[in-house]
């Protein structure tokens, strides 16, 4: 059996480099994959050896007034349209390539799949994109305010049939997910808690493009639930909820899941759980603990989860540069079982292992075949990498692949794969031997050929 | 959720035994070499079962519609059925889209299993259907009910492909100890690609692609990865060389009928693969059902039927059965929004060569209700209990862990 490095002892502690245990390029990217979409050049160079602070202040201090992707948006107006769902998911991939605010897209992304809500049933563009600014505003917020504002956001509305459920014919949908999926967990409620909770969500409809009460159809009598009776309403039922003792914990677990370890200990969990509540509910305060721990930096944290279809498709399209075309990046995400705005049911993507298969894990090396050698309808522009390996003046086959695997997997290679990459470079076409030299600018196809090995890796596919 | 699936996926790996690092031989298959082999029956052994899955808790009231019964009508004013046109009998017509189905029937090779439940039944659409898809819905189980056939009744078999997903995510119904069962979305994109510049550069590429995959145990995750790519490397090898042959004259629909194409392809590459798997979604109307509920049924139906005539068309229409289940039914009574919300009791169906066509199972009342959801009449474990035994040739009380009294059905 594969033995796996275990919690470490005083994990909450705020991680501190040490010698041993320095920030260095490993920990950076590790920090850049899971509160965003991975190291560049740029950034490792820029956190790699500097206090942690200084990265995760770059990462969480973002401010939501302004959408730093505003301007770009706006020059390309009368020319994007948002009719189309195909261009709203580009759209929320692109950020996330360009953003100088990486995390607000990843907090976007966990929502998204936390209150998955899917545009096969919404149906209208406008809605799925207000919900998903919902989440950029509100991503590091207060999860108390982010849980009322979904109850009555109109994508929700629609998805969870919150719209249209009025006195006397309450639908349950949005009654049990909340509690089931959103809050809770399955086993924390029962049946009667879900037909009563059902009749205090009433009243919300969706006027334009926002939800709005309508008191008339309002179920304004007594509601019961966990055993308490009073007249609920909407805010009233969410503050109910969240004052349950499972609350804390199905978010804290959540969390944890998603930003450190697909099986955080019950202890973490408990930890967690007990800051949401000692915060009330600050998402910000909370994530940023749990991303400077030492449990956070800790060898059982790094490489313990499987990149999501997203992550591996971006964090591979910042990392080499170059512009790709967004349409290559939408139809591989949604091959690979991640279509964005899409999730396959209310309960999000289970992701981990479920991501994987004999499929999809032949299409992600097929997927760093095509970002290795970017044909035209895959990248706009191709990325200058050979000219970036001539600056860094990694030029023989030992160099070129201590760069790449620097650059995709934080240089921790196996020595044998590592032995072997070498050799592919300084053999010629026709089987000789032949020390390779990197001459100049131009794409060279055993450098791309490397790019495509090493992202055909068990590891690159881990996060 | 207190299990996700991949907690469960995990368990079920965590069973095996490691082998060495370079080598490309699946562990279940020395593993399972070593194990007993269950005694089988004198029935054939390469029958074949495909279970289609109805995602979201398929409407039954609305499929089997019981139209001479005015409690039918009165708890759906809006969304009851009145188009009589694909009556089954004097008290049971199917939906007016279902003229697939009609037509299967009045064949012989469609049975309908109305009534089909369990004790106390979950509303939960992921609870319930981890009950349906483990077969048990008093405990937490982590491996699937064809996870246990395939580990207890295809133990000997040395196929790589004893049980085959088709679609992005496994189930949990074949979750099981013995190793991963592969998901193949088509067979044209199942392989890994090379930069072919150069002849010679492509082999060193291939040749270092499974090395770098070869089973690697430093963690959990990274020996779940090279074991994935590993097989599905050496299932790709397999599949190449035997399904370029598949031809077929039969106009498949979209959707579910491209992918019952696909396993259509796989059963005539013979890979000795006995259970296929399959899921489609869209059943859980809570709103504005009417219209695309019936689109729904009308699809499911032309795609079965196109795969059991492609089927017929190579001789092997008697040797594959096929099932469709759905996690729950839905409320007796119409919602204000023109759906129905979350229920219980529902039909099931099967189709095939060798199915005892017609209606079984009693259907449920309409009027003693169990929290306003139909109560079931048939356990759905008699179900896959008559195909495990009569179907599958496996020892049911062994699979699913109990005895369960078969139906007429095969």
């Amino acid at each position: 059996m594969a033995t796996a490095p275990q919690p470490p002892a005083e994990g909450f502690k705020a991680f501190a480099p040490t010698m041993d245990r320095p920030f260095d390029d490993r920990r950076v990217a590790h920090l850049l994959r899971r509160a965003g979409f991975g190291p560049t050049p740029q950034t490792i160079k820029r956190f790699s050896g500097k206090p942690p602070a200084e990265a995760i202040g770059w990462l969480f201090d973002y401010s939501t007034d302004t959408d730093p992707l505003n301007e770009r948006l706006e020059d390309l107006q009368g020319l994007i349209t948002f009719k189309k769902i195909d261009t709203e998911q580009e759209w929320c991939l692109f950020r996330m390539v360009y953003s100088p605010q990486p995390l607000q897209e990843k907090m976007a992304l966990f929502w998204h799949n936390h209150f998955a809500t899917s545009a096969a049933k919404v149906d209208q563009v406008n809605l799925m994109h207000i919900q998903m600014e919902l989440f950029r505003k509100m991503g590091l917020g207060n999860f108390r305010d982010l849980l009322v504002a979904v109850s009555r956001d109109p994508a929700m509305l629609v998805w969870l049939d919150g719209r249209g459920s009025k006195k006397g014919k309450p639908n349950e949908n949005f009654a049990r997910e909340v509690m089931e999926l959103f809050a809770l967990g399955v086993g924390n409620y029962t049946e009667q808690d879900v037909q009563e909770l059902s009749r205090a969500f009433t009243g919300w409809n969706i006027n334009g493009s926002k939800g709005a009460f309508n008191p008339k159809s309002f179920d304004e009598t007594p509601k019961t639930v966990f055993g308490k009776t009073g007249p609920l309403d909407a805010e009233g039922a969410i503050d109910l909820i969240l004052s349950q003792p499972s609350a804390p914990k199905h978010l804290a677990h959540k969390m944890l899941k998603e930003f450190v370890h697909p099986h955080p200990t019950q202890e973490q969990i408990n930890h967690y759980a007990g800051r949401l509540i000692d915060t009330k509910w600050n998402i910000k305060t909370t994530m940023r603990e749990m991303l400077s721990s030492e449990m956070f930096f800790s060898d059982w944290a790094y490489r313990s989860k499987i990149k999501s279809p997203i992550e591996l498709v971006i964090g591979a399209t910042v990392a080499v540069g170059g512009k790709a075309n967004m349409e290559f990046l939408r139809k591989t995400t949604t091959a690979l079982g991640q279509a964005i705005l899409f999730p396959p049911n209310v309960k999000g993507w289970d992701g981990q292992e479920v991501w994987i298969n004999s499929t999809t894990v032949l299409m992600r090396f097929n997927f760093g075949l095509s970002l290795s050698t970017q044909r035209a309808d895959e990248f706009v522009r191709r990325s200058k990498i050979e000219s970036g390996l001539l600056e860094a003046k990694a030029t023989t086959g030992e160099e070129v692949v201590d760069y790449f695997s620097r650059l995709l997997l934080d240089g921790q290679v196996l020595a044998k794969t590592h032995g072997e990459l070498v050799d592919y470079l300084n053999v010629a076409e026709n089987g000789k031997k032949q020390p390779f030299v990197l001459k100049d600018e131009k794409p060279n196809d055993k450098v791309r050929g490397l790019m495509h090995l090493l992202m055909s890796t068990p590891e690159y596919q881990l996060a | 959720m207190s299990t996700s699936r991949r907690d469960l996926l995990r368990v079920g790996l965590s069973g095996l035994a490691v082998v060495s690092l370079g080598s490309t031989m699946p562990a279940f298959l020395s593993r399972l070499a070593m194990a007993d082999q269950l005694p089988t029956t004198q029935m054939s052994r390469d029958n074949i079962l495909v279970v289609i899955q109805l995602s979201g808790g398929n409407d039954g009231l609305n499929t089997v519609i019981p139209y001479a019964q005015a409690d039918y009508y009165k708890a759906r004013p809006v969304i009851g059925i009145k188009d009589q046109k694909l009556k089954l009998n004097d008290q049971l017509m199917l939906n007016p889209s279902m003229v697939a189905f009609k037509e299967l029937y009045d064949q012989g090779h469609l049975a309908i299993v109305n009534g089909c439940g369990y004790p106390q039944p979950s509303r939960s659409h992921f609870r319930s259907m981890e009950i349906w898809q483990t077969a048990a819905p008093d405990k937490q189980e982590t491996i699937g009910w064809l996870g246990h056939y395939i580990d207890h009744a295809l133990r000997g078999s040395q196929s790589m492909m004893k049980a085959v997903n088709i679609g992005s995510e496994l189930p949990q119904a074949l979750v099981n100890v013995g190793g991963p069962v592969p998901s193949i979305q088509t067979v044209q994109d199942f392989r890994f690609k090379l930069d072919n510049n150069s002849r010679f550069d492509a082999k060193m590429e291939d040749q270092i692609i499974r090395e770098c995959n070869a089973v690697r145990n430093e963690s959990p995750a990274l020996e779940f990865l090279s074991r994935q790519a590993t097989n599905a490397i050496i299932e790709t090898d397999n599949i190449r060389k035997v399904s370029e042959n598949y031809k077929t004259e039969v106009n498949y629909p979209k959707g579910l009928g491209e992918q019952l194409r696909t396993i259509a392809q796989l059963i005539n590459g013979n890979f000795g693969t006995r259970v296929f798997y399959v899921q489609t979604g869209g059943y859980d109307t809570h709103s504005n059902q009417v219209d695309g509920h019936g689109q729904l049924l009308g699809g499911i139906g032309k795609a079965i039927q196109a795969f059991h005539a492609d089927l017929a068309s190579k001789g092997l229409n008697d040797k594959v059965t096929t099932m469709c289940f759905s996690e729950f039914g839905r409320r007796v009574q119409q919602n204000s929004s023109n759906g129905t919300d979350h229920g219980a009791a529902g039909p099931m169906f099967l189709v095939g060569g060798k199915v005892k066509g017609g209606l079984h199972g009693a259907y449920p009342s309409l009027t003693e209700l169990d929290g306003g959801d139909l109560k079931y009449t048939t356990d759905f474990r008699r179900v896959y209990a008559t195909l495990l035994d009569k179907w599958l040739a496996a020892d049911s009380n062994a699979v699913l862990g109990g005895k369960f009294e078969n139906l007429d059905l095969l």
